[in-house]
């Protein structure tokens, strides 16, 4: 399984903070999800894995934790 | 005191202050960030951070390392704080320090910008007509933080 992390509008939108799936999966695959499930402007979220940065072909593997990222208003 | 740090607990400015200092530093920098209560015609009433704390700590501390590889010996600690701040108060302190002052007054610039593109961090305005998470504070590309070194 992969646990994905939500934060802000995300978790706001899901009422989840986090959920799990199964893996093997891609970002651009959690992204779908995510845009399925119904949150907002899911083509300009941000994916990390295990707290890197990674982009929509990536492979996330069983035992991973991703955070979906929303546009970022730190400062 | 660690050098990068994300928690509820109230900025202290000058314990970063202390923390740049050396010998051979002649310029140090600090930055504030502080809650206003204004935007135009919007008022504040308060913020709301949330952040993912230990990705948002190893981010401050790789800025820090991107500010020492363009200018070699600046020193650099970022302190940010989440939950609820009032009007006034202090939201992110940065301290940076340098043999002169062009080097930590560039690289004190050049790490609030990248706090802005990679650090998870958000922001919710609380209004006195309502709520709303903020994002896109840079107009950045969809789906690809700015200026990350992707492998």
């Amino acid at each position: 399984m992969i646990k994905v992390l939500c934060f802000a509008h995300v978790a706001e939108e899901l009422s989840v903070r986090s959920y799990t799936v199964p893996a093997p999966q891609t970002i651009a695959s959690l992204r779908k999800g995510l845009s399925d499930r119904g949150v907002s402007g899911a083509e300009r979220l941000m994916f990390a894995v295990n707290e890197r940065y990674e982009t929509d072909e990536y492979v996330v593997e069983a035992g991973d934790t991703v955070a979906v990222i929303p546009m970022v208003s730190g400062g | 005191m660690n050098w990068y740090q994300v928690n509820e607990r109230p900025l202290e400015p000058m314990a970063l202050y202390e923390a740049v200092r050396h010998r051979n530093v002649g310029a140090v920098v600090l930055f504030i960030g502080t809650v206003r209560e204004m935007t135009g015609t919007k008022q504040t009433e308060l913020l709301e951070y949330e952040s993912y704390v230990p990705m948002a700590e190893k981010m401050l501390e790789q800025i820090a390392k991107e500010v020492d590889e363009r200018w070699p010996g600046a020193l650099t600690a970022i302190h940010h704080r989440i939950g609820r701040l009032d009007i006034l108060e202090e939201a992110v302190v940065i301290a940076t320090s340098s043999a002169h002052r062009a080097d930590a007054y560039e690289a004190n610039r050049y790490a609030i910008e990248r706090i802005k593109e990679i650090v998870p961090i958000w922001k919710r305005e609380h209004w006195t007509d309502g709520t709303k998470w903020i994002g896109d504070q840079k107009e950045q590309q969809p789906g690809r933080p700015e200026g990350v070194t992707l492998k």
